[in-house]
């Protein structure tokens, strides 16, 4: 009864989890991370988020800000790698993030390649109707490839206030304009 | 002699003690200082135990906020570097897109 009440427990936490990062990384990231030069990861789940919302100063008008953003995530999973010279990764290698994000309520609000530099970023963001549940960054750069995942109700206003203090360029939320190919 | 003084008499005769009689008060009386010193001791050690648990209970607490202090720093430090990993990200992407423009 007490493995059975165990195992239910695992299984309802992984659920959990698995729900609130919503979009789920590659396994074989890890087997590229061992062949990258730098590995950053970081996972932040929700309680993770609100003890760190704690610490946060109402007096800093910066810290402030991020607290009041941090209080409606769910999660921010950032995972960037940084390889010695081009081709340690493959495109393909982030296709399954690419495939889960064709899912409904998924725009694609900024996609910019270049073939010439061999760049590929792309901005995606969860909305449902006017309110945004969710912003993934994908950059794929020859050298280094970059994945973040923020799970949870983003303020539009939040987003384009932290414009210039955390240096987060205004996104425009129409993405009918902001789809460009550099080609 | 009137029956008044010879019941005094009576009363006041002199009566030897029972054989036992001294060891049993010295026993009485070791034993009455023997359980003064146990009530003492008890006494003292309860007063220990108490001061044992304040300090540790002070201790533990202080040790928790510790603890709870640094976890919270480093979650702070984590959120502060995701989002600046995520600004860097967002701001190369503008570059990017006021290039193409």
């Amino acid at each position: 009864m007490n493995k059975f009440a165990c195992i239910t427990c695992l299984a309802l936490a992984a659920v959990t989890s698995a729900a609130a990062q919503e979009i789920k990384l590659p396994a074989n990231l890890d087997q590229l991370a061992a062949k990258a030069k730098n590995d950053v990861n970081i996972t932040m789940d929700g309680p993770l988020l609100q003890l760190a919302g704690r610490f946060l100063s109402d007096k800093d008008p910066d810290e402030a800000r991020v607290k009041r953003m941090v209080t409606n995530l769910k999660g921010i999973y950032v995972r960037s790698l940084e390889f010695d010279g081009p081709g340690e990764y493959q495109p393909s290698d982030i296709d399954q993030i690419r495939v889960q994000l064709k899912s409904p309520g998924w725009t694609r609000v900024v996609g910019v390649r270049s073939k010439k530099d061999g760049d590929n970023a792309e901005v995606f963001l969860k909305t449902d109707g006017s309110t945004i549940g969710g912003l993934v960054v994908l950059v794929a750069d020859p050298t280094e490839l970059t994945i973040v995942n923020i799970v949870g109700q983003i303020n539009p206003e939040d987003l384009r206030d932290l414009g210039g203090h955390f240096h987060i360029p205004q996104i425009e939320l129409d993405p009918k304009n902001n789809k460009k190919e550099d080609r | 002699m009137d029956p008044l003084e010879q019941e005094l008499k009576a009363a006041l005769r002199k009566i030897d003690p029972s054989p036992f009689f001294e060891s049993k008060v010295l026993a009485a009386a070791n034993r009455q200082a023997r359980e003064r010193k146990t009530t003492l001791r008890m006494r003292w050690a309860t007063a220990i135990a108490a001061m044992v648990l304040v300090v540790t209970g002070v201790f533990w607490q202080h040790q928790r906020t510790v603890d709870e202090q640094a976890r919270g720093q480093a979650a702070k430090a984590r959120l502060m570097l995701a989002l600046q990993i995520t600004s860097a990200k967002l701001d190369e992407i503008q570059e990017k897109v006021d290039r193409v423009q």
